[in-house]
């Protein structure tokens, strides 16, 4: 029974209170529809029902931002203002790029826990990428290792299952030379954080016997008080395996863990602002070897054709998963019959409970003891716990007492939408880069500044994390994380095969750069499109076939200012997907990543978009690293160097806030992909190397130090755009970090027929590989630089230290 | 037979290196808190239910020790360590309800050991302080080394 006062006779501020005091993260208009609903029904709700709808209408759950209204104002740099009213963003952005491009091989998208794409017809790849910021930033390990195993079982759900055969991880933090003490407001110092997340989610994935493949660390004062947490997985599953259905009679069975008080409001909490007195409750501790074992059980119970439907518990428990599950039919749960860590548990908190490490299943009845048998065999806790029924209700019991009964159609689609505002206008950032200015000194420091470059943390070698995480484990990956001859290179993306039969796979890559969200979230979004892109194309993948994810993570959206920033970046999603004709497949939003302090005061993260990209390779054989490989053949730079020191590491390094950032022509740099991937099919490209954080410099510097061979690179025969030029500033040639470049090694004799290809295109021949352990660059105005590898890798892998 | 629960203390045999210890010690430095001679790390696990001595000796040599690298003390809880050895001990144990996979996982491995089943196992980290003030480690412990939100801290003068 709730407690408090009468639901249907409250006033609008006794609701809210409720709300508040339950931690239910409801909105007024919210409130208003439930009690409009029971009074109909002449009842109050019961505890359980108004926590079931609070889980369901969440943000975590329901999108609720993503899918409002949304009006839409911005202001360009001479007030200009542009109005547009979205009726709800997602559909009119990324699901629309993908319903436009029409992609054959897309066969789940949107709908289930995962994206599916199948490129041969014969086998599924399924992939997710989840948020864990909220827990993560209260307790960094378990938060972090639960987001893991969300995202695992997230896999597991999707179609009947598929086998996760590589995990990816994308961290942001805030430097971690701030002091090692608790900051305001109680949250953990950035250093604690760093250590909990990394091992967290190494714990997770290594004892899951899961590859770790491909990943970034980012670095930002932005994130000072909430951490970004990406966890990803892909999985590998027949075609005849994704579809799935509920038949009403078919029996609920939960597989896996037993229910505690885990992770209760851990739904709720994500529609919330991260600020002082969140109960620990909401906190999950995960136990990876019954994950593990649940895994083996399900794919062995799919080849049998044992049930008929799964989803994973995540947020919201079995209130989440039971309600997705029947949303057409109907079902009808007793508690009662649901294990138990211990005792004392409040039949709400049984239904609610996020205990870690569940699936549910659609059972035929006949199949039910064979499956029991099997899970028995594997060790692994297998409870039929109710049935779908056929009349669109969702009843839940608790011995005699009937603690839910709502009607589905209420549950999913009884939230009133919401209605926001959003606005955005540039900041007033010099759009010339300074010829002196903050620690910069032009010219004279070139030298100095890229070993202050490779040296900052978001840069530097992560060595020291990608060592703790297994990237080899099942034996699938063709390249990984580190590459070179020494291991020390940072591959631009990770190729998997999927079986050993063919020599067919997948590549992983991400891209990622909140920094430029400060100048423009459109370009922020465009540029971390292109960037997964861009790496892909790298390691020998085509435009053709690459699918997208999305993650967004931003502030308090009921800031126009926070919301206008999710927008603009939505909106280039749109744009860029379309011009490259790469469909985004699934995606996920972590929005008020705000903290609020003891003394009220907020901070939110800059707006941030994870592009996470997966792209067929027919034969993975024919995968290409970035390690220079031999001395004697050319070095190319392919792609335009614009004046583009915006958001830069340079800028960041010399403490300069100025400068145009980085923009993106597609029609130019689709092209340039597609004769690159060409180029690299037909075998005439040894190494390549996409140019991203720190510019070409960065991009020389990783090849020489990642092959052990010197390079030499005259930038005055770099493809330079007229600004650069005019300018003859070597430090914009070299620490420029526009898009769409890459640098690519070719043998001597491929010359002639690299350059024929890319005629017309910006691809110029600037050098070669050398024996001398040196990085040596001419610079514009003719004056010729020399770096030792030593030098190098001595700033390098000092960024990151444990 | 009455409920008991027996505490098995893993620590690294002398020589071997304690790469958790030096890291700890390393933060203690940074965060100034004054004289430390020295922090050995382990493992503490709390055996209850139905376990005898010898049980809760069996189950530490045989599950809980790597014989080559470690060692174990094992005694009552309640029962007082041995004598005086001027170091401050400090535990950090998953709070009530707070899921404790190691524990866990060390029913499950004596279940399939064939050795006697604890009803309840608690698994948590060890760190021993020679050289420091109580107050400094109790601190040091609350900053840096657990969370309140899921641990709390055991402290005690060995």
């Amino acid at each position: 029974m709730l407690r408090g006062p009468d639901f249907l006779e409250a006033s609008p501020m006794e609701l809210a209170a409720l709300s508040r005091r339950r931690r239910l993260s409801l909105s007024d208009p919210e409130l208003a529809a439930i009690r409009q609903h029971f009074k109909r029904l002449g009842r109050n709700p019961t505890e359980a029902e108004l926590e079931t709808l609070a889980q369901t209408w969440s943000e975590h759950c329901k999108h609720k931002t993503f899918r409002g209204t949304i009006d839409h104002v911005e202001r360009d740099e001479l007030g200009m203002e542009r109005r547009r009213r979205y009726g709800d963003l997602l559909k009119e952005t990324i699901m629309r790029a993908t319903d436009e491009i029409r992609a054959p091989w897309c066969v789940s998208v949107f709908r289930d826990n995962a994206g599916i794409v199948s490129f041969d017809g014969r086998r599924a790849v399924a992939f997710k990428v989840e948020t864990h910021n909220h827990p993560s930033a209260l307790e960094p390990y378990g938060g972090a290792g639960t987001g893991l195993g969300g995202v695992i079982r997230d896999v597991l759900g999707a179609g009947l299952g598929a086998r996760p055969i590589a995990n990816t991880d994308v961290f942001c933090f805030a430097p971690l030379e701030q002091k090692d003490v608790p900051r305001e407001g109680g949250a953990l110092s950035a250093r604690r954080v760093f250590h909990g997340v990394v091992s967290g989610v190494r714990d997770y994935g290594n004892r899951m016997g899961i590859p770790t493949v491909n990943g970034a660390v980012c670095f930002d004062e932005g994130f000072s008080q909430n951490p970004l947490v990406f966890c990803g997985t892909a999985g590998v599953l027949p075609v005849s395996a994704v579809r799935k259905e509920v038949r009403p009679g078919d029996r609920i069975v939960m597989v896996g863990g037993r229910v505690g008080r885990d992770g209760i409001h851990g739904a709720t909490f994500s529609s919330d602002n991260l600020s002082h007195g969140i109960p620990a409750s909401v906190v999950q501790i995960g136990n990876p070897i019954v994950q593990k074992k649940m895994m083996d059980a399900l794919l062995q119970a799919r080849e049998k054709g044992l049930y008929r439907a799964v989803t994973d518990c995540g947020a919201g428990g079995l209130s989440s998963a039971v309600g997705e599950m029947g949303e057409q039919s109907g079902a009808e749960v007793q508690l009662e019959d649901v294990p138990l860590k211990y005792e004392g548990l409040a039949p709400w908190e049984i239904w609610l409970s996020e205990s870690q490490e569940r699936m549910v299943l659609a059972v035929p009845p006949q199949n039910l003891e064979a499956l029991k048998a099997l899970f028995s065999a594997e060790d692994v806790l297998c409870v039929d716990i109710g049935f779908f029924r056929n009349d669109g209700r969702l009843r839940v019991l608790y011995g005699q007492e009937t603690i839910v009964d709502l009607p589905a159609d209420f549950l999913h689609n009884g939230a009133p939408r919401r209605h926001l505002s959003s606005s955005w206008s540039p900041l007033r950032i010099p759009a010339e880069w300074p010829r002196k200015g903050g620690r910069a000194r032009r010219e004279e420091d070139v030298r100095e500044t890229l070993l202050e470059i490779l040296s900052s943390p978001t840069v530097a070698s992560k060595e020291w994390i990608v060592r703790q995480y297994d990237h080899e484990v099942q034996g699938r990956t063709v390249l990984k994380p580190l590459v070179g001859p020494a291991g020390r290179g940072p591959g631009d993306a990770a190729v998997m095969r999927l079986d050993w039969e063919t020599h067919a796979g997948v590549a992983l890559a991400n891209g990622l750069n909140p920094r430029y969200s400060r100048w423009d979230p459109y370009w922020m979004a465009a540029s971390a499109v292109d960037e997964a892109v861009r790496n892909l194309i790298a390691v020998g993948a085509s435009r053709d076939h690459v699918a997208l994810l999305d993650n967004f993570c931003g502030g308090n959206p009921n800031e126009p200012k926070v919301l206008g920033e999710l927008v603009r970046a939505a909106q280039a999603c749109y744009d860029i997907a379309r011009a490259y004709g790469t469909p985004f497949i699934s995606g996920k939003d972590s929005l008020f990543n705000r903290f609020v302090d003891k003394k009220g005061a907020r901070k939110d993260i800059p707006t941030t978009l994870l592009i996470s990209a997966l792209a067929w390779m027919d034969d993975v054989r024919r995968a290409v690293t970035m390690d220079a490989k031999k001395a004697g053949d050319l070095i190319f730079i392919v792609g335009l160097t614009r004046d583009e020191l915006g958001g830069s590491h340079y800028g960041l390094v010399k403490n300069i806030v100025a400068g145009r950032v980085p923009r993106l022509y597609p029609e130019e740099t689709a092209p340039l992909y597609d004769a690159l991937s060409e180029a690299m099919e037909r075998g005439w490209v040894t190494a390549c190397h996409d140019c991203s954080e720190g510019g070409l410099g960065v991009a020389l510097a990783e090849m020489a130090l990642a092959g052990e061979l010197g390079i030499y690179a005259d930038l005055r025969r770099a493809p330079l755009d007229g600004a650069v030029w005019d300018d003859s500033r070597t430090d914009k040639a070299l620490f420029s970090e526009s898009n769409g470049r890459f640098v690519v090694e070719v043998p001597p004799r491929f010359r002639r027929y690299f350059l024929s290809r890319f005629e017309g295109m910006p691809a110029a021949c600037v050098g070669e590989v050398r024996e001398g352990r040196k990085l040596q660059t001419v610079g514009l105005e003719g004056k010729s630089r020399a770096w030792a590898l030593s030098d190098l890798a001595a700033a390098w892998t000092g960024g990151v230290r444990p | 037979m009455a409920e008991e629960t027996w505490r098995v203390v893993v620590y690294r045999r002398p020589g071997c290196p304690d790469h958790r210890g030096r890291s700890a010690e390393k933060d203690w430095r940074a965060a100034r808190l004054g004289p430390l001679k020295r922090i050995r790390t382990g493992q503490a696990y709390d055996l209850t239910g139905s376990v005898t001595a010898p049980t809760a000796r069996a189950l530490a040599g045989k599950l809980l020790v790597d014989a080559v690298m470690q060692e174990a003390e094992v005694r009552g809880v309640g029962a007082g360590g041995k004598s005086a050895r001027g170091f401050c001990r400090a535990v950090i144990w998953p709070r009530q309800g707070v899921t404790d996979s190691v524990g866990e996982t060390v029913r499950l491995g004596a279940r399939d050991l064939r050795l006697p089943v604890p009803d309840k196992v608690r698994a948590g980290a060890l760190f021993d302080f020679w050289g420091a003030a109580p107050r400094k480690v109790r601190r040091f412990c609350e900053t840096h080394l657990m969370n309140d939100l899921v641990h709390r801290l055991e402290l005690e003068k060995c």
